[in-house]
């Protein structure tokens, strides 16, 4: 396409260095789209991959059947059922953990491993030390996070509350597990490593301690290729049904899983909002910085054809220089997005513990990108060079006419305009309307796009906001192995440090709808209560009907249900009841699914008496150790949930990752304002020089001399702002919503609240106003430097 | 009659070293107020050289330009801006009417910094364009665009008119309207002017003639009379 040594070649390298800087910025822009892109799409493919050969490597489990007891013969049937490759049964339960230089109580779930060690399914990978010995009651691994962020040392001991029994266990290996990638603990969405662990030790003793010797809480089973998911689940559901089962589910709803899955589609995200936005603007600005070209190489394109070169050797040198020009970007783009895909790697090890996770692209997604960008750029560049390749060779040896400044559109402007200067800014930015309405909208595209990523941490902020300012008002959640008597409140509010005690109850349910059905629990509200409360998205205060439940919008839609229709919950506790509840209204709820009923209307629904579940303590701060070791010696708690550091590392993980984010985001909406303003101010510049030139000529202060070109900068900026907030508010808007229902159409972990803060619009306002002010200057300097002479020396 | 312009012993060189250029060697001339000059000269001669030092475009290398009692050279260049903003009218070859502008409003442009103004229509009229008010440069002929630009160099009032080849780009015709339209503003307003230009036909419309060669003045000459320039032809 470009032969070397023709002087053709030789005119594209040098009027490439001539517009080195438009080049520059827009290589720049490019390069962030190609960047982003290659970052999202690598690494979507290298949590693919690497998801799907740690799954298969360490045997990752199809279908989780969780039960309550079953003797172990069962599983022989369960292997029975059609299209089970693997199978195995295990036990676990939930503990507390009294670990040395951690004051509050440590929630941990144990798992049994199988006596030859190392499970058949979900396989670990030992990090450190060894797996316990056979026969030792004493030994556990656990996983690696926590080991670290609780600084527990191979050889260490700790106390294990389970299931009212303390056991003293020494750890003697750190491992990874493909069923714990993303270890969240139950209820909640970051990970809390120092809080929440993991640990595996030998079936025997953990099985003896739950009363569960030759029996099992679990079956998990692999399933051969091309075998109905499904299928298995129905078969195992009515096998194991009369051992408390009838909720096996497949890896799409394993928590795990589930995070990981989300992940990936939050990445698609990125991928479909901001690339194009960057290859759009880049597209936009190749358009003008050609488009301008042309104009100033009339006589040269005239040159060319009447010495005989063909229309497409116009063509081809045009549009040669824009992709030449491109060609940086996309290397750039390349290079910086194999290294933000790189970071970013980095920055999922810490929440997503893969044996390995390495950043790879692959050559396709560096394809596919460069390909993107071509057909971008050459869009850009199609109308200027199609103009240069019709240019006739006489008309294009004459100088252009005057532009035309006599349209009706242009005429507005002369109404409008105080004084000569004004008219002259506003008629040329009317003169040239599409291109002063792309100028705005790549200046509001960087605008919003700095909000809208700002703004992610405004909602997460909101979303804290409503959970742990508005609903979950309690410092310490406590929750029961069983449901117990109301009684137990009162030994609860005797511990030290207790200020108030509110009960709630929870229970296991399977909820049907005619053809839909959910595992889903049904909890608690009271009306009234003060430490745990009903909200909706926006805050609102929603109180417990007298009878009937409230569902979570999502919950509502899953199962097709809208209030006055009747929801049947199939109790997977106790004695199992089946009840129909009616739906009294639906709400939308900031986080998870729930079906929410009075506490009252449950206990006579589950046909007890004033059972709880648990409680929810507001506490006296000063008293917290003495709580948590009187809780951690309290033999019905199995869970303490303390919210106080919850919080607070909730919002250093998101103060850390979102700061990244944004940084980069602010980095690339700078690129996008100063790509767009030099740009434009460059063209505008040429333009107008002689304009410019002759104003200085005719007596002009150089002040009054920019005022027309800055002020023409300057309405373009203003006019961007309210679009580019409006833009902001529209993309946040969309990425909230597509976080929250992203993925399978089971991501029902979250609502994200829309709460963005004015002043996240503010400084977005003042920083696309510094960048556009400070390329403004830059350009300034030029018109100051004008030559005067020259200007008035040269033909229109 | 007192002078406007002093011009004592003015250089100007661009280069340095072998490549130095000469353009103007040494220049001593004075003008009076009221008149019309005429500096005639081939191309490279060293004119516009003189036109752009007088009329504070460019800075010279050497020598004293005086402007009544304010010496151009030792101006800097927002001095020099004021000097062209009050007292200098401009005309070029190539008009550089602002394109985004109605004739009406390129003469605005000036009377709104101007501190004794015209009436923008008042100058349009002075140099027949009073039917053309409301047109932008795009809708009118090489030669009303050019008398435009005389109409908005004179509707300052300036105390000179500075006029860089006014015909360079203009047929005969065309050319002889632009110059009685700078004849008529030097005898209704007593505009000292100076006009450039290769052509030696319109030299005869001046009251003075000042012969440019090699960067030097090679000659002046008074004519006894001056010719109406609708007598002009060439």
């Amino acid at each position: 396409m470009i032969a070397p040594h023709s002087m053709l070649t030789r005119k594209l390298f040098r009027d490439l260095w001539r517009l080195r800087a438009q080049s520059f910025a827009i290589a720049l822009v490019i390069a962030a789209g190609v960047g982003m892109a290659v970052m999202s799409f690598g690494m979507i493919r290298s949590l693919e991959a690497t998801r799907e050969a740690y799954y298969d490597r360490y045997r990752f489990a199809d279908i989780f059947a969780p039960l309550k007891r079953a003797p172990e013969s069962v599983m022989a049937e369960v292997r029975a059922i059609d299209g089970i490759s693997v199978a195995e049964s295990r036990v676990s339960a939930g503990a507390i953990l009294d670990i040395p230089g951690i004051v509050e109580p440590v929630a941990a779930r144990v798992l049994a491993l199988p006596p030859e060690g190392q499970p058949s399914l979900n396989r670990l990978v030992l990090r450190s030390g060894r797996l316990p010995e056979p026969g030792r009651p004493d030994e556990a691994v656990a996983s690696e996070a926590f080991a670290v962020a609780a600084r527990l040392a191979l050889g260490d001991t700790f106390t294990t509350l389970l299931y009212g029994k303390q056991v003293e266990l020494r750890l003697v290996g750190t491992v990874l597990s493909p069923e714990y990638v993303y270890a969240v603990p139950p209820g909640q969405l970051f990970p809390d490593n120092r809080r929440f662990g993991i640990l595996w030790m030998n079936r025997e003793p953990l099985a003896a301690m739950l009363d569960l010797t030759d029996a099992f809480d679990e079956a998990m089973v692999r399933l051969e290729p091309g075998t109905s998911e499904a299928e298995v689940i129905r078969r195992l559901d009515l096998l194991l049904e009369p051992y408390g089962g009838g909720g096996a589910y497949g890896r799409d709803e394993q928590i795990s899983n589930r995070f990981v899955t989300n992940e990936i589609s939050q990445l698609r995200t990125t991928v479909e909002i901001l690339p194009p936005i960057f290859l759009g603007v880049a597209a936009f600005l190749l358009n003008i910085v050609l488009a301008r070209l042309v104009d100033t190489e009339r006589e040269v394109i005239g040159l060319m054809k009447a010495f005989g070169y063909r229309r497409r050797d116009v063509m081809r040198h045009y549009a040669g220089l824009a992709l030449l020009l491109s060609t940086g970007g996309m290397v750039l783009g390349a290079v910086l997005g194999t290294w933000l895909g790189r970071e970013l790697s980095t920055l999922y090890q810490r929440f997503f513990t893969f044996p390995f996770l390495e950043f790879r692209a692959g050559v396709d997604v560096y394809l596919v990108s460069a390909g993107v960008t071509l057909a971008a750029v050459l869009a850009g560049s199609a109308l200027a060079v199609r103009r240069a390749a019709r240019l006739a060779p006489a008309e294009a040896m004459r100088p252009p006419l005057p532009p035309d400044f006599s349209g009706r559109l242009v005429a507005v402007a002369s109404r409008l305009g105080p004084d000569e200067p004004t008219r002259m800014i506003l008629r040329g930015l009317l003169r040239r309307p599409l291109r002063s309405c792309l100028t705005v909208a790549g200046l509001a595209l960087a605008l919003g796009l700095y909000i809208a990523s700002a703004s992610a941490t405004d909602n997460v902020e909101r979303m804290i906001d409503l959970i742990f300012g508005k609903s979950q008002r309690a410092d310490i959640i406590v929750s029961f192995a069983e449901a117990r008597d109301e009684g137990a409140l009162y030994s609860l509010s005797r511990l030290p440090g207790v200020i108030r005690v509110e009960p709630f109850r929870a229970t296991a349910a399977r909820l049907i709808a005619a053809q839909h059905e959910e595992r889903e629990g049904l909890s608690s509200a009271d009306a009234g209560a003060n430490l745990r409360r009903l909200i909706d998205i926006n805050g609102a205060l929603v109180e417990p009907p007298p009878a009937g439940a409230i569902l979570s919008r999502r919950l509502a839609e899953q199962l097709e249900v809208g209030p006055g229709d009747i929801v049947r919950a199939e109790v997977t506790e106790g004695d199992r009841p089946v009840l129909d509840i009616p739906v009294m209204g639906v709400i939308e709820s900031p986080i998870g699914s729930s079906a929410t009923i009075d506490r009252a209307v449950l206990n006579r629904l589950l046909i007890e008496g004033r059972s709880i579940s648990g409680a929810y303590l507001l506490v006296d701060d000063n008293q917290l150790p003495a709580l948590y070791a009187a809780l951690k010696g309290t033999p019905f708690v199995a869970n303490v949930t303390s919210f106080a550091a919850t919080v607070q590392s909730l919002r250093d993980t998101i103060a850390q990752n979102m700061g990244i984010v944004t940084m980069f985001n602010t980095g690339f909406a700078c690129l996008i304002v100063v790509g767009v303003v030099y740009n434009s101010a460059r063209i505008s510049l040429a333009e107008r020089a002689r304009d410019l030139a002759s104003l200085r000529v005719l007596g002009f202060r150089r002040a009054e001399t920019a005022f027309v070109l800055l002020g023409e900068l300057a309405i373009l900026v203003l006019a961007s702002l309210p679009l580019g907030i409006l833009f902001g508010i529209g993309l946040s808007r969309y990425i909230t919503q597509r976080y929250s229902t992203a993925g399978d159409g089971h991501a029902d972990l979250y609502t994200i609240p829309f709460g963005m803060n004015a002043s996240t619009m503010a400084d977005g306002v003042l920083i696309v106003g510094a960048a556009a002010a400070i390329t403004a200057l830059v350009i300034r300097t030029r018109v100051d430097r004008l030559d005067l002479i020259r200007a008035l020396k040269t033909r229109e | 009659m007192a002078a406007v312009y002093r011009v004592e012993g003015l250089t100007k060189t661009y280069g340095s070293g072998a490549g130095i250029v000469h353009a103007l060697r040494g220049v001593d001339l004075t003008i009076e107020e009221g008149t019309m000059a005429v500096l005639l000269g081939s191309s490279g001669s060293g004119k516009s050289t003189l036109l752009n030092i007088l009329g504070g475009l460019d800075t010279a290398t050497a020598g004293q330009v005086l402007f009544y009692d304010l010496d151009l050279t030792a101006c800097n260049e927002d001095q020099l801006t004021e000097y062209r903003r009050q007292s200098v009218g401009f005309v070029f070859q190539f008009y550089n009417l602002i394109a985004s502008l109605t004739a009406r409003e390129n003469v605005a442009l000036i009377t709104e910094i101007a501190e004794n103004p015209l009436d923008p229509a008042e100058a349009l009229r002075l140099v027949g364009l009073e039917a053309r008010l409301d047109h932008f440069p795009s809708q009118l002929s090489g030669g009303e665009q050019q008398r435009v630009a005389i109409a908005r160099a004179i509707a300052k009032q300036p105390r000179v008119l500075l006029c860089d080849e006014p015909t360079g780009a203009l047929d005969s015709a065309t050319g002889t309207r632009v110059l009685a339209a700078i004849e008529e503003v030097n005898k209704a307003l007593g505009t000292t002017s100076l006009v450039i230009t290769h052509n030696a036909v319109i030299a005869d419309m001046a009251d003075e003639v000042i012969l440019f060669g090699d960067g030097q003045i090679a000659g002046r000459r008074r004519n006894k009379a001056r010719k109406p320039v609708t007598e002009l032809r060439w």
